[in-house]
């Protein structure tokens, strides 16, 4: 069976080969809903040259993938799958020997399950991980991982590439947009075979109130209990 | 809270009495008197505590920062409230502080407890040991004596004799915490000939402590080899802003700016911050320095057991010195750390040592406090949270081309100098903080070095807090001085470092061609 995936990807090498092409930005935003599916935006920008397609690896391997929306610029896309290894195949309108933005827009239904993710202190866990499977080199990659709404992030678990501890530059980064939270994980030069991943902690942005509560509690109760501190003086 | 009263120390006492190590043991949590504005503020301690730790814990998580990053900076907020107002004793609310970062999510409970085992406990546990070496051998005592009969007739030039002393250990020793360890029971007994114990600090004993700790610190910032944070900064100079800084570059611009600034807190400290009553000024022994000569003279020759600890020491330190020729000679490097450890441990072998367990004088609650407290620190580094405080101070600021220099210079090496107090790591904020200040030079079109490496300067200057570096830690343990102490004290001398800096970056740097 493996054999079959390696000769699958080195076919779908030799149909692209061109080795003056490579993909300068990908970029791909996962946009994870509450009911657990997943919205995917990609952009990428390349040089077609003499390229008629290009097959980009889409890493949802046994997962419902359905195509939403792409550019003008891209005449049909495909999704097609090998031996577990699921592409997107895109067929260029024509040739562009300039650098040119193409972008698509995908949906995975069921991506993610809440129920089977909860762990401790109502945290879930998400792992992600792209792997370079295109016969291109990516020059530079960009994945924006953004949770739903009132969901923030606990805290990254792993990621590849490693954060360097001499390395002033991170890998990673928060932020926020329309109310989304969400992580940016950043890689350049990714060969063939080669990847980024990430796995985090996330939850939903809620605060118990009757924690709060029990701290009021605790602030007067000692200000009672202690008021000996203060009061010293009078009693003598 | 019951009130307790003091152990009245008697003005005069014999020096046998104040160094009687069984009647001041550091293990022992002394009973301290309280004074009306420490009881109010034991009182409001935790009630602020908890305010200030609702404000952040419960506000949304702001932008850019984690649930478990908000969740350390509220927790820390809150200890560091309780620390101050010693609501709670200490070493309590480090404890709660470790309980609270597992409870709400901030840091996994294996990294909180693994804090107990971290390097800078191993050396307070071992700086006890060797600091119960010298005492017990009567090393420290001669050592002491010999100070005050020098230099020690009255309070300055005691405190003058000890920054001499620092400066003079900085180049020879780059550890801080092995410097430390080798002076802290030449302080305790000097401290204690002028009465201060650690059952009753008092101005002088505040002072010699606080003094002792800046200058460990900042003297090691005058020399490039002071700490590898420094070397990890001129690092970054080369490779981003190429250009080189030598070590005689370093020491030259920064060498007479920290001696002058501790120059300066040797004159103010006792004078502007911890002031001395005037019994304090001198030594509080029956007889007076005659006492003391005789005392020294009554010593007579090393004795045996003296040479025995000296011997034992020695090693330590040599191992300390040597610290660079140690692949060479041993074909492996020995971290100060294990060095201390081999020093506890031929300390406390039968017959070849001079100590046993129950000799050693070693505060627990401390160390349980610097375990607390040092989860909380990391965490706050693990988390990104304390990166995300510079970040949010740096993005108040908008910087542009237009801006006056010597604004975004003041700016610039003020938050440098001041981000010690959310770092525990001098190396993390280093490499967080100098390429920043390189980029940002770059993109305002001016030279990188002009900010880098005055802001380099102050990587050293670890002062605010009893956690912000391995010599406060060990030094607190002393309880010689309280959390709040070290707070005022660690930043009257960020403030006067900080103007210091400015004015040597317009005429000193500026003559050595650092700055415009």
């Amino acid at each position: 069976m493996r054999i079959f995936k390696i000769l699958f990807v080195v076919a779908i090498f030799i149909t692209n080969i061109n080795s003056q092409t490579i993909i300068n930005r990908y970029s791909e935003k996962l946009m994870l809903e509450n009911d657990g599916n997943l919205k995917l935006d990609i952009t990428f920008n390349l040089k077609s040259d003499s390229m008629h397609t290009l097959s980009l690896p889409l890493n949802f391997n046994n997962k419902d993938v359905k195509i939403l929306n792409y550019d003008s610029t891209i005449q049909d896309i495909k999704l097609e799958k090998n031996d577990g290894v699921k592409f997107i195949v895109i067929y260029f309108k024509g040739f562009s020997d300039s650098l040119i933005d193409y972008n698509l827009k995908l949906e995975v239904k069921n991506y993610f399950d809440f129920e089977k993710n909860k762990t401790d202190f109502g945290n879930y866990i998400l792992s992600y991980k792209f792997v370079n499977f295109s016969s291109l080199k990516i020059r530079k990659i960009e994945s924006y991982i953004f949770l739903p709404e009132k969901y923030v992030f606990t805290s990254v678990l792993e990621t590849l590439p490693k954060q360097k501890s001499n390395n002033p530059e991170d890998i990673y980064v928060f932020s926020r947009e329309n109310s989304r939270n969400y992580i940016k994980l950043k890689n350049s030069d990714l060969g063939i075979g080669d990847g980024i991943f990430i796995k985090f902690k996330f939850k939903m942005e809620e605060k118990s109130k009757i924690f709060l509560v029990i701290l009021v509690f605790i602030a007067v109760g000692y200000m009672i209990f202690f008021r000996d501190l203060v009061k010293q003086k009078k009693v003598k | 809270m019951e009130q307790v009263n003091t152990i009245a120390i008697n003005p005069k006492q014999k020096i046998d009495d104040l160094l009687d190590l069984d009647k001041h043991k550091l293990s022992v949590i002394p009973e301290k008197k309280s004074t009306p504005l420490e009881r109010w503020m034991k009182y409001l301690g935790l009630p602020v505590g908890i305010f200030v730790f609702s404000i952040i814990y419960f506000m949304p998580t702001p932008e850019g920062l984690t649930a478990s990053g908000q969740s350390i900076i509220a927790c820390f907020s809150f200890a560091l409230v309780l620390w101050i107002s010693e609501s709670l004793p200490t070493h309590v609310t480090s404890l709660l502080l470790m309980i609270m970062l597992v409870f709400l999510d901030g840091w996994e409970m294996s990294n909180v407890l693994g804090v107990l085992g971290y390097d800078v406990i191993w050396l307070n546990v071992m700086a006890f040991i060797l600091s119960s070496l010298l005492v017990k051998t009567q090393i420290a005592k001669r050592i002491a004596l010999n100070l005050i009969v020098k230099f020690g007739h009255k309070s300055m030039p005691m405190l003058l004799a000890f920054v001499i002393l620092q400066l003079s250990l900085a180049p020879l020793i780059p550890a801080t915490a092995a410097r430390t360890v080798i002076t802290l029971p030449i302080m305790l007994i000097v401290a204690a000939i002028y009465g201060s114990t650690n059952e009753d600090p008092n101005g002088f004993g505040k002072n010699l402590l606080l003094q002792n700790l800046m200058g460990i610190n900042i003297f090691s910032s005058g020399f490039l080899t002071g700490s590898t944070a420094n070397i990890i900064a001129v690092s970054f100079i080369m490779s981003m802003a190429d250009t080189k800084v030598y070590y005689t570059d370093w020491m030259f611009a920064n060498l007479p700016v920290v001696i002058i600034l501790m120059l300066i807190m040797w004159f103010l400290g006792p004078k502007l911050l911890i002031r001395m009553k005037p019994e304090e000024k001198v030594p509080v022994i029956e007889g007076g320095i005659d006492s003391l000569k005789n005392q020294l003279k009554k010593m007579g020759k090393m004795t045996k057991l003296e040479k025995k600890g000296a011997l034992i020491f020695g090693i330590v330190v040599l191992l300390w010195i040597t610290d660079r020729f140690h692949t060479m000679i041993f074909g492996f490097e020995i971290d100060p750390v294990m060095a201390a450890i081999v020093g506890g441990v031929i300390t406390l072998l039968p017959k070849v040592g001079v100590l046993k367990w129950n000799e050693a004088d070693i505060p627990w609650h401390l160390m349980l406090f610097s375990a607390g407290a040092y989860a909380g620190g990391l965490a706050l580094n693990d988390s990104g949270a304390a990166k995300w405080v510079i970040e949010r101070v740096f993005s108040l600021i908008h910087f542009d081309k237009n801006l006056n220099f010597w604004y975004i210079y003041i700016i610039v090496v003020g938050i440098m100098l001041f981000s010690h107090l959310v770092f525990t790591s001098k190396t993390m904020r280093t490499i967080i903080l100098i390429p920043f200040i390189i980029t940002l030079a770059k993109e305002l079109g001016l030279n990188p070095l002009w900010l880098a490496l005055p802001a380099a300067f102050t990587i050293d200057w670890v002062v605010g807090l009893p956690i912000s570096a391995k010599p406060n830690v060990i030094l607190f343990t002393t309880g010689q001085y309280s959390v709040l102490d070290n707070i005022k004290y660690g930043l009257f001398v960020s403030f006067i470092g900080l103007l210091l800096l400015i004015i040597a970056g317009m005429t000193w740097f500026r003559f050595l061609g650092i700055t415009p």
